[in-house]
């Protein structure tokens, strides 16, 4: 029917009809719907038994029409033609078509519809029947066939199927569509093609080659297994089992059939297996922290997995075939859990059974156990017992998994202990910590907290911290706490004040951090709050006792400076450092000391550093600063050497303006000046006047008068002598007596002090003698030393009994000196006033003033005088038997060098073999000399200096004390070392350089402490 | 060399002065001329023509060093032996006034009795020995 053959015009319709109906090969009708009328084209006319060409109304026509498997009619709007003539369009329709007339056709029916030229309306339904009657009924006979078979394969899940391997064309049963998803509508128009697209790529080869092996071949049928795709999508797995069933005239096969038999089911549980089987050799071979154990029913080990080799340390070798629990468990544990079943199952429940009672009964039981390992350490561990169950649930054997909970438990002591820990902390810290809420409020308070601030934790907890804050302090905490929320700070702290409950102020350290939930909303937050008041209020203290000290540094009226050691300049000075410069503080500061300091002090500075580095601090000395305006004033300054936390060296220096001082020194010198002027003059004239009328000048007095005038004339001189001493005095300790050296004869000075003191003696009716040898020149000041020999003259005198004389006696002695010696025979120096002997205004018996005139001023003047002159004073004294003064003068004043000299010791020791030893000991660096009895020491010691003397106490004549109290007093810058076998009395002890004891160490004691001695003495130099 | 027999002695103390006088009158037979301010010697002394003169330092108006320079200029002193005295004993002073031509310094108080040998033993000095 093709579309250009439409005809134009109703006639040309009519004709049109005509001719396709007879044109067409096959039985053809048209229908006009209009007319309900039909016509035939001869072959349907023929074969339906009806008129060809005649136009019957459908009434009339004794046709009706079937479905083929019914046998109703199809009603009247079903007809193909009326359904074609409603615009159905209609093709390959089977129907069953049967006139009154003629036996039933089965036709195939397709129909189209022409409409009317003109008017466009519906015109005819042309109709073609194809006849395929024969066909039919073949296809029927074999339906009946197939069906028996459908019948028998019905419920099998099998479906089947019949291959045309000529055409290739597929026929499929409906079980077979079913099997797969599809109708069997899908599957009409199939091919060999389609089939094989359905099949699993890797199943096709294999089926293709059987299949083809079989048409070869003379066997009977061919069976094997593939997947074909479900319309789903899956596959579904397929038993094939085929044969041929019907060959052509060459015998080479047409029909092939057979069944599918869905074996998805099957294949799905074998693959199960198949995979639960490597998922369990999986899991028992690789887990390493899970052990397997499998047993047989008897425990007998079959599976010793990896897991249960590295938590055990037996290898599998070493434990499949062996029993259970023979050497894994602790056997304690065993028998206990023993005793349990026991009870509680009344019968005896032992060894293997212990663990497998549960699982034997089909449970599943999981317990704790401690397992020990190969090396003996014990392992917790979590066992569960599960049966291993054949298919018809006989048990074959046990399997045990045990997880070694000994990490785990650890873990969790950890956490247990953590959480204790900080408990314990939280509850024990000194320090106050609380939990607390957004708002503020306490949540969680500590100990330390409630004590700090006085309340219960009930009070504490019912309140908030804004409460107890101090107000001045609340706005910012709150502002951190915003900050804090914000999350622009993790954490904060700050110092602030709480009100404790008695309303005393707190001063604390808060530390605040914010806890969050995971999403990081915060929860609370956590408060660390420290006590600080004590310190605050030591701080406190200390700044104002710091401000204090600055106080007293700014105030104080001696400068007081800080210096930097290396650089020297100022670090900080107070007033009274810098105002007296005229500088200001900043000109100050830029200048070192020595640009302040004159250049001529310059030795003294560095004799000042020198000393500060050797022993930390440098003692007084003077010198000047210059002004800013050029001028100078005297200062004198000491210090010491600090090293600073920062190890900085600064030194802090005392500086004394003397100005005032000095100026004082002068006024006072020009007063002592005018006061000794004033007090000389009338007493020149009270002790001239007087003198001579005793002395008889002005002719003869009355003896009772002459007894007064004689007493006064007596004390009008020793005033003057008194006068005299105390001025000389001044000088000395002053250190302004001037001394006026020069080179004399000593003979006339000798002579000098001899002839001077000779009417004096004369007074005490004693004589003086000038021994020894006085040929000699001394280099010395001539005055002082008079003045010297008329003291101990006059001591000499004084102290000698009527009658008596006093040797005045010169010698030279070692080294250039000269020692002379004022000896009497008096009564010798009491004991008890040795002590004081050189000391001033000492006098051996104060009340006895018959004879012992004096000031008590003359020996300490005469020691001050020899020293001065460079030389020593001493004395030998036995009590009633007289003294023995002495002087030893350098003849020649000149520089004393310590340090390169060899030291000198006097070895006071009767043992004179013993003393060569000690000499031997320290012969290569000292310079050692001996004496073997007291009188021989006092005669080595006039004549020379000593350095040291080493000191033995019992000697043939007398005790080593005296000649300690003379050196003692006299030379105290003489270090002296007792060396003896005896106790050594305290007082002597205390006052020695050091006390040795004969011993059989004694040896090398003494040359340590000589050593010791000379050592620090050099030191000090 | 004369034996001492002219001694001049210059003291604004009036009790010193005659203390001095019977000492020196008395014990040593000098003849004494006493003055009892620098002025006075320097009206006196020249005429005076003193062996020794005995010279106080600390006086009102003119001191003794001073009237020494100033009786200097008016005669020769080169056979007069000048003597301070003074109750000031500091050596430094002692060396200034010898320097301003002082033969030698007795100090205050000094022995009334011994005044007159000290003097002579000066005098002999003082010439020579």
């Amino acid at each position: 029917m093709d579309s250009k053959h439409t005809p134009s015009t109703a006639l040309d319709s009519m004709e049109f009809v005509r001719s396709f109906l007879e044109a067409t090969p096959t039985l053809a009708l048209a229908f006009f719907g209009d007319s309900n009328a039909f016509v035939f084209n001869g072959l349907a006319a023929e074969r339906l038994q009806i008129s060809q060409g005649t136009q019957y109304i459908a009434n009339d026509l004794e046709i009706s029409i079937s479905e083929l498997d019914e046998h109703s009619p199809l009603s009247q709007s079903k007809t193909p033609w009326v359904r074609v003539w409603r615009g159905e369009q209609l093709q390959n329709i089977s129907l069953k078509i049967q006139t009154s007339n003629a036996a039933p056709l089965v036709v195939i029916c397709s129909g189209k519809l022409i409409n009317h030229p003109q008017n466009g309306q519906a015109f005819a339904a042309l109709i073609t029947l194809t006849d395929v009657t024969a066909q039919y009924d073949k296809d029927m006979l074999q339906q009946k066939n197939q069906h028996h078979l459908q019948m028998l394969l019905a419920g099998t899940n099998t479906g089947t199927w019949e291959w045309n391997v000529q055409t290739g064309e597929i026929h499929f049963s409906a079980e077979w569509s079913k099997l797969l998803g599809y109708s069997q509508e899908e599957f009409k128009a199939f091919n060999v093609e389609l089939w094989q697209g359905l099949h699993h790529p890797d199943d096709l080869p294999q089926i293709t080659e059987i299949v083809r092996a079989h048409l070869e071949s003379s066997n009977d049928s061919f069976s094997t297994l593939g997947r074909i795709k479900h319309k789903d999508g899956h596959w579904v797995w397929l038993q094939v089992h085929g044969r041929v069933y019907q060959r052509d005239e060459h015998n080479q096969p047409l029909l092939l059939a057979g069944i599918h038999l869905d074996v998805s089911d099957v294949r799905a549980f074998e693959k199960q297996a198949k995979v639960s089987e490597s998922y369990m050799a999986a899991v028992v071979n690789s887990s390493a922290n899970v052990a397997i154990i499998a047993t047989d029913t008897e425990g007998l080990i079959t599976i010793f997995n990896p897991g249960a080799q590295s938590l055990l340390g037996y290898s599998e070798e070493e434990m499949v075939g062996k029993q259970t629990p023979a050497i894994l468990h602790l056997e304690s544990e065993v028998i206990a859990r023993a005793q349990e079943l026991s009870e509680q199952e009344g019968e005896e429940i032992t060894g293997f059974e212990v663990f497998v009672h549960g699982a034997r009964n089909g449970n599943v039981e999981t317990r704790h156990w401690t397992y020990i390992d190969k090396k003996g350490n014990h392992r917790k561990v979590s066992l569960t017992v599960s049966p291993l169950l054949e298919e018809n649930n006989k048990i074959i054997g046990f399997l045990g998994i045990a997880i070694d909970e000994t990490g785990q438990r650890q873990a969790e002591e950890e956490a247990r202990l953590a959480v204790q820990r900080f408990t314990g902390a939280f509850e024990s810290t000194a320090v106050g910590m609380a939990l607390v809420s957004l708002e503020g409020r306490w949540m969680v308070v500590n100990d330390a907290l409630c004590q700090m601030l006085g309340y219960s934790r009930e009070e504490l907890l019912a309140s908030d911290f804004q409460t107890i804050t101090h107000p001045d302090d609340l706005e910012n905490d709150l502002a951190l706490l915003k900050k804090l929320l914000a999350g622009e700070i993790p954490n904060y702290s700050m110092h602030k004040r709480y009100y404790h409950k008695d309303g005393e102020l707190i001063q604390a350290l808060l530390w605040v951090a914010v806890v969050r939930d995971k999403d990081g909303t915060p929860i609370h937050f956590v408060s660390q709050i420290q006590n600080i008041t004590e310190e605050f209020l030591a701080r406190q203290q200390l700044e104002s006792s710091e401000t204090r000290l600055r106080g007293l540094f700014d105030l104080s009226p001696i400068g007081i400076i800080l210096m930097d050691y290396k650089t020297g300049k100022a670090i900080e000075a107070n007033r009274a450092v810098i105002e007296p410069t005229g500088y200001s503080d900043e000109e100050f500061f830029q200048m070192s000391d020595r640009e302040l300091t004159p250049r001529e002090y310059a030795p003294a500075m560095s004799q000042a550093i020198e000393q500060l580095r050797n022993t930390g601090r440098y003692e007084a000395f003077e010198k000047e600063h210059i002004r800013k305006d050029g001028s100078r004033y005297p200062v004198l300054v000491q210090g010491i050497l600090m090293r600073e936390p920062s190890g900085r060296q600064v030194v802090w220096s005392l500086v004394e303006d003397i100005s005032e001082r000095k100026r004082l020194d002068r006024i006072k010198n020009e007063f002592v000046s005018t006061v000794s002027h004033e007090l000389r003059t009338p007493l020149t004239s009270i002790s001239g006047a007087l003198s001579l009328i005793v002395g008889g000048v002005l002719g003869d007095v009355p003896d009772d008068i002459l007894d007064m005038l004689t007493i006064a004339a007596r004390s009008s001189e020793r005033l003057s002598q008194l006068v005299n001493d105390l001025l000389d005095m001044d000088k000395l300790l002053a250190g302004k007596m001037d001394l006026k050296l020069e080179l004399l004869d000593l003979g006339p000075v000798i002579k000098d002090a001899v002839s001077a003191m000779t009417p004096f003696a004369a007074s005490h009716d004693v004589s003086i003698v000038s021994t020894g040898n006085i040929q000699k020149q001394i280099r010395t000041d001539k005055g002082r030393l008079l003045q010297v020999l008329n003291n101990l003259l006059s001591n000499a005198c004084k102290h000698s009994p009527p009658g008596a004389q006093v040797t005045l006696h010169c010698e030279s002695g070692p080294e250039d000196s000269i020692i002379i010696s004022v000896i009497d025979q008096g009564r010798g120096i009491p004991k008890a006033f040795r002590s004081r002997i050189f000391q001033k205004f000492a006098q051996a018996d104060a009340s006895d003033n018959s004879d012992t005139q004096g000031t008590g001023l003359g020996l300490a003047i005469c020691k001050e005088l020899v020293e001065r002159l460079g030389g020593a004073i001493g004395y030998e004294s036995t009590e009633g038997e007289g003294s023995h003064f002495w002087i030893r003068l350098p003849r020649a004043q000149t520089e004393f060098n310590f340090a390169e000299r060899t030291p000198r010791v006097l070895h006071v020791e009767d043992d004179s073999d013993f003393a060569h030893l000690v000499s031997l000991q320290v012969s290569n660096w000292i310079d050692m000399d001996l004496a073997v009895d007291l009188s021989s020491a006092f005669e080595k010691i006039r004549l020379n200096h000593y350095d040291l003397i080493l000191l033995d106490l019992f000697l043939p004549d007398g005790h080593g004390e005296t000649l300690w109290e003379t050196i003692h007093l006299a030379q105290p810058d003489v270090p002296i070392v007792i060396l003896s076998g005896h106790e050594v009395p305290r007082k002597l002890a205390d006052n020695v350089a050091a006390v040795l004891h004969k011993d059989e160490s004694t040896l090398t004691r003494v040359v340590s402490t000589l050593h010791n001695i000379f050592e620090m003495g050099e030191a000090r130099e | 060399m004369s034996s001492l027999q002219k001694i001049a002695h210059v003291d604004d103390d009036e009790s010193i002065r005659a203390i001095a006088k019977v000492a020196l009158e008395r014990i040593g037979k000098f003849t004494l001329l006493s003055c009892a301010s620098g002025k006075e010697a320097l009206e006196k002394i020249p005429e005076f023509a003193p062996d020794i003169i005995l010279l106080d330092v600390m006086m009102p108006g003119l001191d003794g060093p001073t009237t020494l320079k100033q009786l200097r200029e008016k005669m020769n002193l080169d056979e007069t032996a000048v003597i301070f005295m003074t109750a000031k004993v500091q050596s430094s002073e002692v060396e200034y006034y010898k320097s301003l031509g002082a033969f030698n310094v007795i100090l205050k108080p000094f022995d009334a009795m011994g005044l007159s040998d000290q003097l002579k033993n000066y005098w002999v000095q003082y010439n020579g020995e």
